[in-house]
């Protein structure tokens, strides 16, 4: 965010202090705070600003509702890649000559299909 | 005129309206502007060439009074915002029609779900064998019961029980442990698990695939239950299922705007290639990603929220999973939907600390 945009947004804020803030101690600090850096020349408060602005939990809320294209800004949570870690549980027919690995619930566990025996569950 | 009116919006354009206007839709315009002028000059370029055409309309638009050049801009920007709106409001449709709830033609919908379902067979036949080997640490269930035979009697030529021995310990390979992972991850997010459940297109099985997951894991049919849900979630919960949702439905526009590109296929054959490639890359590029996540995050607000379905219904909670998927979720699912007709249910009050469960 440019300096222009957060003098503005620094200046506006200073006037919604009072109904952000209850703590009149609190409030007067970041007042403070925001006032020094808006006397900075222009060109040099940009640091500044962005850390009177996010010194509190209020005023960081205050600027994010006032940002909205911070919002609408594409975030990705990013897929990690493929599950290879063993899932699910493993049913095998008394006959040990099939087994079945039921990943997830909606699969339905079979008979085995040489014998048609009901599988049972492992615990491996 | 033209040029006071962008030098008076300034900065204030670039910052505010650039990207409110710059859209789809305004490609979509400026495209059709281009394939029109196309129209008009493609002689005049190949005979006198592009500097020659674009000073001649340069000097045809100064001609024009200020008056009139205001108009045309207005006009412009009514149409275009007119036209993004009426795209905004056709992307719900849009978005039911790619996923494939169009009832007719039958024949065409019935022999596309018949061949999503086959290739979803193809997938769970390959990973449920993967899937028993990587159990067995590359072997067949045949082959370990083989090898634990063998282990306890070995017999005088040792050559099989060492082939399966090295076998199992080699385990599966990297190609095998990719393909476990990647048929997983297309079943569980691409396919719905039941036949009765496919959908003609890829997105409509996306979607379908997301939708039917509480349902199988909780007893929530996640339709149903969603607008309920929806009013319980954390606000940071809701934007980030706004934002993911947004990102589907300006994929979409995206979709519309490029097939629209087709319209001005009267005036230049190169219209054609545009308006099919831009629908095809938009989506596989965009919306099937963005459906992919939407569905994933709706999926996870169930499995992360769905308590506090019970206590703000005052349902019992589920005792335990088993129970929740036979029993609970589907109570909840029916009182959203219908009502409840269930002797001797009574409603309770929700655990004051929002952990323990109650009984009924």
């Amino acid at each position: 965010m440019e300096e222009d945009e957060l003098r503005s947004l620094a200046e506006a804020l200073r006037a919604d202090l009072p109904s952000l803030i209850d703590d009149a101690a609190e409030r007067a600090a970041i007042e403070t705070d925001l006032a020094q850096a808006l006397d900075q020349p222009p060109g040099t408060a940009h640091d500044a600003l962005r850390r009177a602005i996010a010194a509190n939990t209020a005023t960081r809320e205050w600027i994010r509702r006032r940002t909205p294209e911070t919002e609408e800004a594409d975030r990705s949570i990013g897929p990690l890649g493929d599950p290879t870690a063993p899932l699910g549980v493993l049913f095998t027919c008394p006959n040990k000559d099939y087994s079945f690995v039921q990943e997830t619930l909606a699969d339905d566990v079979p008979n085995c299909p040489y014998d048609g025996c009901v599988l049972e569950r492992q615990d491996r | 005129m033209l040029t006071a009116f962008w030098s008076g919006l300034g900065d204030e354009f670039a910052k505010r309206w650039a990207p409110r206007i710059l859209t789809p839709a305004f490609a979509f315009w400026a495209g059709g502007l281009a394939v029109l002028w196309w129209h008009a000059h493609a002689q005049g370029v190949s005979e006198h060439g592009w500097a020659h055409e674009l000073s001649a309309t340069a000097t045809w638009l100064r001609g024009v009074s200020g008056v009139a050049q205001a108009v045309l801009v207005v006009v412009g920007l009514i149409l275009l915002v007119a036209s993004a709106l009426v795209a905004e409001r056709l992307t719900l449709p849009l978005l039911r029609f790619l996923e494939g709830y169009w009832p007719r033609p039958r024949w065409l919908r019935n022999r596309l779900i018949a061949y999503r379902r086959w290739r979803r067979r193809r997938w769970k036949q390959r990973v449920d064998d993967l899937a028993v080997r990587q159990r067995y640490s590359g072997l067949t269930a045949a082959e370990d019961h083989e090898l634990h035979t063998l282990e306890s009697a070995p017999p005088a030529d040792t050559t099989r029980l060492e082939d399966l021995r090295q076998r199992r310990a080699a385990g599966l390979s990297a190609q095998q442990t990719a393909e476990l992972g990647r048929g997983r991850r297309y079943l569980l997010l691409r396919y719905p698990p039941r036949d009765g459940l496919g959908m003609p297109t890829k997105l409509g099985d996306v979607l379908r695939a997301a939708e039917y997951r509480p349902y199988s894991k909780y007893g929530l049919d996640a339709v149903i239950c969603w607008y309920a849900l929806w009013l319980l979630l954390p606000d940071g919960v809701k934007t980030e299922l706004v934002q993911a949702r947004t990102v589907l439905d300006n994929a979409a526009r995206g979709w519309l705007w490029g097939a629209l590109f087709l319209v001005w296929t009267p005036w230049s054959w190169w219209a054609i290639p545009i308006g099919v490639l831009i629908p095809v890359l938009t989506y596989y590029v965009g919306i099937l990603g963005a459906a992919s996540l939407f569905g994933e995050l709706m999926v996870t607000a169930y499995d992360l929220y769905r308590f506090k379905l019970y206590d703000s219904l005052h349902l019992p909670r589920p005792l335990s999973p088993a129970l929740e998927r036979e029993q609970d979720g589907r109570r909840v699912t029916n009182l959203l939907w219908g009502g409840l007709n269930e002797p001797g249910l009574h409603y309770v009050d929700p655990p004051a600390d929002g952990a323990g469960a109650s009984t009924s």
